[in-house]
């Protein structure tokens, strides 16, 4: 669990001030998530996003004991791949473990882009 | 109730307007009236405590200054700096604009945002062309009432805070300022207008939030506009939510003490002060007056060593350049009150010895009248001329609403006694000292030895 204690605790503060509205336990995410194999490797659905620079900018503006877990996931992910294992079933990720923390920040670094470009154009007054 | 000696740091950040026009921009505020004198100030205390207040000056610019009554004496121990870290970061995005967005929307409006603070208060005061004031009052007000210090904007703008202590810390006359103050009072007013290096890994999102949250509060708030209208100004106090705060602060206390710092410089500085008056003290412009007799900064002649007291008396005593004033403050609480030597390495100590003479010499035998006519004159002459531009009415606003009716000033001045003056000079030479010094201070005597 000490990999995802830092992250679910910054969740539920981006569940509070209505920046995240929810995690796997919905929808057509609830459907799909017991097909996945990312839960089996015991990683988040945000630890899959593919890195360009809007990804690496958002990944700069994440706390530090947030990132470290995910950096923590990530190198175990990769060795169990390496070995061609999985973790016990005991440790996968839970659906409503699956927590959506990157996302905000990678909108945001969007939204930035985008306000930018329209004042460049000239499309904003 | 005017201060000669207010440090101010001003961040010019958000300047819109690029430097080469500002000549046009000084020539406008020139002719800016003296038709402030035939309207008179509009005053409301809105239920949240916020005080709104505002002079139709007939200019073409309107500026709003919000003004908060806490500075740098308000920062605890752990604090210290954050009014220095908030004045750096005060371009970072806020809750509805990005940082970019700030500086776009200010330079769309063709607006100015500056902020000034000193160690009681800190403005924010936005200028702008007439018709776009209102879009600038949102964006100020958002700036006072909704930052988000969002901890990696605060890391990228580390930079700038460090780069202003770099060129703070190569000019001994700005750290002269803050020595005094630290060497003169035990607490609240010691405390530095500039952060402190050791305290800057410190300035970090929560605390700077903490500190907001304790003294930017709307009890301390007064909105100032000049060229506003009076209900528009009431409608933009609305946007203005801050929370609602004790307005207990900490009493100043004064201390003698000795601060000295010491390195190879051969321009050495000195500063010498007693406590002094604050503003709503009776003596307050006994002790302006005074400061003007001696000689302050205020009646210099230009490029000569002017002809003030301490000119002609202790300056003689140095064989290199040097130069000798008097300071005074008036804070709310209590004031400053000293004496500001330059000299070199080997003047120094006779300049420091021949400042006591001539102290004590005036204490015993005062100012004669010609000398005090002479002071009230330059005085009268430095509070109207701060108060015939924009920036020096807020200020003088902030210190009190009698403060900018300038017949009543000038009245006021003429009505300073001599007897007054001279007793205040008594006193001060009488109680007790603090010293800093910065430079080569092999030749400066201990401020127990030039007492004697």
């Amino acid at each position: 669990m000490a990999q995802l204690k830092a992250t679910l605790a910054f969740a539920r503060k981006l569940a509070e001030t209505g920046v995240i509205k929810g995690t796997a336990t919905q929808g057509l995410n609830k459907a799909l998530f017991p097909l996945s194999k990312y839960l089996k490797y015991g990683l988040l659905s945000d630890d899959l996003i593919k890195e360009n620079d809007t990804v690496r900018e958002a990944l700069r503006r994440l706390p530090g004991d947030v990132f470290q877990e995910r950096q923590y996931r990530l190198a175990r992910a990769i060795n169990l791949s390496s070995g061609k294992s999985v973790l016990p079933e005991a440790e996968w990720t839970k659906p409503e473990q699956d927590v959506s923390y990157l996302k905000p920040f990678i909108e945001q670094v969007v939204n930035e882009q985008n306000e930018r470009d329209d004042w460049n154009a000239g499309r904003l007054q | 109730m005017m201060s000669s000696l207010s440090l101010r740091a001003r961040s010019n950040l958000l300047s819109a307007m690029p430097k080469r026009f500002a000549s046009s921009l000084s020539a406008s505020k020139m002719q800016e009236s003296n038709k402030q004198n035939k309207e008179s100030i509009k005053m409301t205390k809105l239920d949240n405590g916020i005080l709104v207040a505002s002079l139709e000056n007939s200019s073409p610019i309107s500026r709003v200054a919000a003004v908060l009554n806490t500075g740098s004496r308000d920062e605890s121990h752990a604090e210290q700096g954050s009014s220095h870290a908030l004045r750096v970061f005060s371009n970072l995005a806020t809750r509805n604009f990005s940082s970019f967005g700030i500086t776009r929307n200010l330079d769309q409006i063709g607006a100015q945002l500056s902020i000034s603070s000193t160690r009681e208060n800190t403005t924010y005061l936005l200028e702008s062309v007439r018709n776009n004031i209102s879009r600038g009052a949102d964006i100020l007000s958002e700036i006072v009432s909704r930052p988000e210090l969002r901890h990696w904007e605060i890391d990228d703008a580390k930079s700038r805070l460090e780069f202003e202590l770099e060129v703070y810390e190569q000019q001994p006359e700005l750290k002269i300022v803050d020595m005094i103050h630290k060497a003169s009072f035990k607490n609240s007013l010691s405390n530095s207008i500039y952060a402190p290096r050791f305290n800057v890994s410190n300035l970090k999102s929560e605390l700077l939030s903490g500190f907001r949250q304790k003294n930017f509060t709307s009890n301390r708030l007064t909105l100032i506009g000049l060229g506003v209208d009076h209900d528009d100004l009431i409608r933009f106090a609305d946007q203005f939510r801050l929370p609602t705060g004790s307005s207990t602060r900490q009493a100043a206390r004064f201390v003698s003490s000795e601060l000295r710092e010491e390195n190879l410089d051969d321009l050495v500085h000195v500063a010498i002060a007693a406590e002094g008056v604050g503003q709503s003290n009776k003596e307050a412009l006994a002790s302006a007056v005074a400061s003007h007799a001696f000689g302050s900064v205020y009646n210099r002649i230009k490029y000569s060593n002017g002809a003030s007291r301490l000119s002609r008396s202790v300056l003689q005593l140095a064989k290199e350049s040097a130069g000798v004033t008097s300071f005074n403050v008036n804070y709310s609480d209590t004031g400053l009150f000293g004496f500001h030597l330059i000299g070199s390495t080997n003047d120094i100590g006779n300049l420091a010895k021949g400042l006591y003479q001539e102290l004590s010499k005036v204490a015993t035998s005062g100012f004669s009248n010609e000398e005090i006519n002479r002071a009230k004159n330059s005085l009268k002459t430095s509070l109207a001329n701060s108060l015939d531009s924009s920036q020096g009415f807020i200020e003088a606003f902030t210190k009190g609403h009698d403060h900018v009716n300038v017949e009543e000033v000038l009245k006021s001045v003429d009505a300073v006694q001599s007897n007054d003056v001279n007793a205040f000079v008594k006193r001060v030479a009488s109680s007790k000292h603090s010293l800093a010094a910065i430079g080569n201070l092999s030749e400066l005597p201990r401020l127990e030895e030039l007492r004697v």
